[in-house]
């Protein structure tokens, strides 16, 4: 891989590079070496414990802001997942 | 559209743009390391912040807002229509690529010259790719097993409420997921996963056989006289090399069994048959 970044390219060579990439297949890479750097990943990352506070307004669960993770009524974000929650009232 | 500022996460750095540039460029020459890299870069991207028409947010909630909600549904509404959802639908995945350039590059305020606003757009296309792929390939593998004749119940994916439910599809009594990569054969990402099995592509060489992974629910309801449990212990190497006979491999503790995705299709259709007669009986 080489040195250079992005930032480097000519806007030419970025558009050339983005008209690549749209009409590029799939990602050729084996199962083994990407699951092997993700479960180094995992390994290294820091067990993280946050702790979100709100309340619930009509049905709505409204949290605390500023929160440690980035939050919406009933919905937060986890790294890339979108987490929306649908709880039911339980007497 | 007034793109006001974009403030890049201030973890993002020399290498990250390295790896993201490799990627895009041709990612078989990533390394080991340059992945982990990767995976970094976008986590940090998504953090970033871009302030449009006066609202600041970061770039995953950029990309749900403006492209997911634009986009989305459209292309699923017409993906399902097509004739040839693997030919067809990459074309049109790619006008919808070409589309989301368009609609940034209309924005005041945004430059291909500048790197940040680069870094904007590759970050919007790149997971406009993931989910395109994904649910081209879901299509695909919908319409196979129907051809093949197997039972099972699929969600709708041009109702949202459906598209964003936890498994795609239901058979046997066991919940799937449809994956167009192994990408998600982590275990962060599987302790988010409650399927039972999964239909993905294994990338060998220059091919990518299709294959399901079965947790062992799943692989109990499947494992059948005369192939009862022939199964080989591998390591994410040598599952390769066995497909696609059964293997069992390791993510952290939790075994998971690969298996070529026809003799899959062979075992489901011998259950699903063995059950009928036995309720014509």
């Amino acid at each position: 891989m080489s040195e250079e970044t992005i930032q480097d390219l000519t806007t030419e060579d970025f558009n050339q590079l983005i008209d690549d990439f749209v009409a590029r297949e799939d990602d050729r890479i084996e199962p083994s070496i990407f699951l092997t750097a993700m479960a180094e990943l995992e390994r290294a990352r820091a067990v993280r414990e946050v702790e979100l506070t709100g309340r619930v307004v009509n049905g709505e669960i409204i949290f605390d802001t500023p929160a440690p993770l980035l939050v919406e009524p009933n919905t937060l974000y986890v790294g890339d997942t979108k987490v929306t929650l649908k709880l039911r009232l339980v007497a | 559209m007034i793109l006001n500022a974009i403030k890049l996460d201030l973890r993002f750095h020399y290498e990250h743009q390295r790896a993201l540039l490799g990627y895009l460029r041709d990612e078989r020459t990533l390394r080991r390391q340059d992945w982990v890299m990767l995976s970094d870069a976008v986590d940090v991207l998504g953090d970033s912040v871009v302030i449009v028409d006066g609202k600041e947010q970061k770039f995953r909630q950029f990309y749900s807002e403006l492209i997911d909600a634009r986009y989305a549904d459209p292309f699923l509404a017409r993906l399902v229509t097509l004739t040839d959802a693997e030919e067809e639908g990459r074309r049109a995945q790619a006008a919808v690529a070409q589309e989301i350039g368009r609609l940034l590059d209309g924005a005041e305020g945004f430059s291909r010259d500048n790197n940040d606003c680069r870094l904007l757009l590759v970050y919007c296309l790149y997971w406009w790719a993931a989910f395109a792929r994904g649910y081209i390939f879901e299509v695909i593998i919908f319409r196979d097993l129907a051809a093949s004749g197997l039972q099972f119940v699929a969600h709708d994916l041009t109702r949202r409420e459906e598209r964003f439910a936890s498994y795609d599809l239901l058979l046997l009594g066991l919940r799937g997921d449809i994956k167009h990569t192994t990408y998600f054969l982590t275990a962060d990402r599987l302790s988010l996963l409650d399927s039972d099995f999964f239909i993905t592509r294994w990338y060998i060489g220059r091919e990518w056989p299709r294959v399901a992974i079965l947790r062992e629910t799943a692989w109990a309801v499947l494992s059948l006289p005369p192939c009862d449990d022939q199964r080989r212990m591998a390591t994410l190497g040598e599952v390769a090399l066995i497909l696609p006979g059964a293997s069992v491999f390791l993510i952290d503790s939790l075994a998971l069994t690969a298996l070529g995705y026809d003799q899959w299709k062979q075992r489901v259709l011998m259950l699903q048959l063995a059950g009928d007669e036995t309720s014509d009986e």
